[in-house]
């Protein structure tokens, strides 16, 4: 067989990049839940933290004085980062899995064969969109907490830098959540199935904690995500940087075995 | 021109495509036959570089099809007409594809208009009939102004209107130069688009010839005859080396003689008819022919059950 030969256009790298990431951008703008999403986590975060930060000043007469030395007010108020790891874990993982299921992904996929780039633009895209989430929900559940613990002293500035720096890192750690769920969508391409695995991605840790040695639970990534949005030092749990490093250390495995596995897997 | 050389796909035992080789030229509509799981859908997979060969390769213009940039102004098509996220409006779903391609997006009120949804383009599609999601489809496929085109059963939920629309629209790409490869298991109506065909059967091409050399190869037509004494009739064309079958109607059915002999059989006898008519060969004939021993799986021939 004789084959004719024409010559493709070529196009850069930094083009075609653009061009596939300005596409998965408009499939991420174009679907209302999405919007609903970030602003459901705007608004729970803040019900979560006041929740808590309520529990805890109701509670406050009753604490003991070495109790109240080791109270952590920004983790009692950025407890409600938890709200913003599922919705983006679950957002991350729908924005794949859900074109799996409808089979979209083979339109994608023939429009866009550059399949790591498709999955890694996903990724990029569901990162930048928690981080900025992220930032607002922890400020809005910042100044909830500081509503709340104000009476007892303890109040929460944001132009504190530990305050400030928690808030950043805990916005970071969603964004790194989004991507394990854009990951664990990829390879499991089931909407459900990808969720309750991020689920268990995010507490299963806790199941099995009773049989991890005390030095590992800190690197269950439930506890990593609490211990970068913690002001007091234990030994219990990591340094936020270095909790925020595990976490992402997590999510680029996982993006990494996303990618081999797109690019592998027939469509 | 699509080129496919020597192109297989086994999952696990199974050789879904058995190592087929042939060409879809441009200038004509090439139609794509099969039994179901004959293996049509993971060529056209593997065609778009969406399944991965256990061997073989294909080329889109010459060239394998991730050595094109922009493939959607190489290639447009249609495999799935439900694979759409149903919570996008049809425009939005239109305006990623044309962002991926650098195609510019007034094509997508283009694309719109010409396959009539204008009224509903900013509708959800999860709100479309199977004909609507058809038409986007082709309207997606069309976006980059390919010079090939690939459908999976597009004539699927298509109304009358929508069938005449596509066939001609196919019809006119062909005959300005382009590649146009469709497959259905409408066969009437494949038999009046397409100049070529393709058959496929237990992953191998069974018959890769043009329509009218598959239609006088493989399908001879029927006469239709009717007389108040059908038995006798049958008795004398059965004799002179005609097959029957006796019609819901009553009439007769007869393959291996055409239509002057069975009025000169049943003038000798003395029978008068009430019908003689000829019908000509049909592709569902020719279609059956060919398949006859490469089809998986068949429907039970018995009566249906008693309802419980």
């Amino acid at each position: 067989m004789t084959w004719a030969h024409a010559t493709p256009k070529r196009l850069s790298g930094r083009v075609a990049a653009g061009r596939i990431v300005r596409a998965e951008l408009t499939k991420l703008t174009t679907m209302r839940s999405n919007w609903i999403a970030g602003l459901f986590a705007i608004a729970a975060s803040g019900g979560v933290a006041a929740l808590n930060t309520a529990g805890d000043a109701s509670n406050w007469h009753s604490v003991t004085a070495a109790e109240r030395v080791g109270f952590d007010p920004i983790r009692s108020a950025l407890f409600s980062v938890i709200v913003g790891a599922l919705t983006f874990g679950s957002l991350g993982s729908r924005s794949i899995s859900a074109e799996y299921s409808t089979g979209m992904i083979r339109v994608s996929l023939a429009a866009m064969h550059h399949r790591s780039a498709v999955v890694l633009s996903k990724a990029a895209l569901i990162a930048a969109y928690a981080f900025a989430i992220g930032i607002v929900s922890n400020v809005a559940a910042l100044g909830v907490g500081n509503a709340m613990l104000d009476a007892k002293g303890l109040d929460l500035p944001l132009d504190n830098w530990e305050n400030l720096v928690a808030v950043i890192l805990g916005a970071l750690a969603v964004s790194a959540l989004g991507v394990v769920g854009v990951s664990l969508g990829t390879l499991l391409r089931r909407p459900n199935g990808a969720d309750i695995a991020f689920g268990l991605f995010l507490f299963g840790g806790q199941l099995f904690a009773p049989a991890l040695p005390d030095t590992l639970q800190k690197y269950v990534p439930i506890n990593a995500l609490l211990a970068t949005v913690s002001a007091k030092r234990t030994p219990e749990a990591l340094h936020p940087v270095l909790a925020l490093a595990v976490i992402t250390t997590y999510a680029l495995v996982l993006l990494v075995a996303a990618t081999q596995s797109i690019v592998r897997r027939d469509a | 021109m699509i080129e496919v050389e020597n192109l297989s796909k086994r999952y696990g035992k199974t050789r879904a495509v058995d190592h087929v080789t042939f060409d879809v030229r441009p200038g004509r509509v090439t139609g794509f036959l099969g039994p179901n799981g004959s293996g049509k859908s993971t060529t056209m997979r593997m065609i778009l570089h969406l399944d991965h060969p256990t061997t073989g390769a294909v080329r889109l213009n010459g060239q394998p099809y991730t050595s094109h940039p922009e493939p959607m102004r190489i290639i447009g098509s249609l495999l799935e007409a439900h694979a759409v996220e149903g919570a996008r409006t049809a425009e939005n779903h239109l305006r990623w594809l044309a962002h991926s391609n650098g195609i510019n997006p007034a094509r997508v009120r283009e694309m719109i208009d010409l396959v009539g949804l204008s009224d509903v383009a900013k509708n959800k599609v999860k709100t479309f009939s199977l004909g609507m999601h058809q038409r986007l489809g082709i309207a997606a496929a069309l976006l980059g102004s390919p010079r090939i085109l690939m459908f999976d059963e597009p004539l699927n939920g298509l109304d009358a209107e929508g069938i005449a629309w596509l066939r001609n629209t196919l019809r006119s790409l062909a005959s300005n130069g382009c590649t146009v490869f469709i497959s259905s298991h409408m066969l009437t109506e494949l038999a009046q688009t397409a100049d070529h065909l393709l058959v496929i059967g237990r992953g191998r091409i069974l018959a890769d010839a043009p329509t009218s050399k598959i239609l006088s190869d493989h399908a001879s037509g029927v006469v239709v005859v009717r007389s108040e004494r059908p038995t006798e009739l049958a008795d004398h064309l059965t004799r002179a080396g005609a097959r029957i079958s006796r019609t819901d109607t009553g009439a007769l059915t007869v393959t291996g003689l055409d239509g002057t002999t069975v009025g000169a059989i049943a003038s000798a006898a003395g029978i008068a008819l009430g019908e003689l008519t000829r019908r000509p060969a049909s592709l569902e004939e020719a279609f059956l022919a060919i398949t006859g021993d490469a089809t998986d799986y068949r429907s039970n021939p018995g009566r249906p059950g008693r309802p419980r």
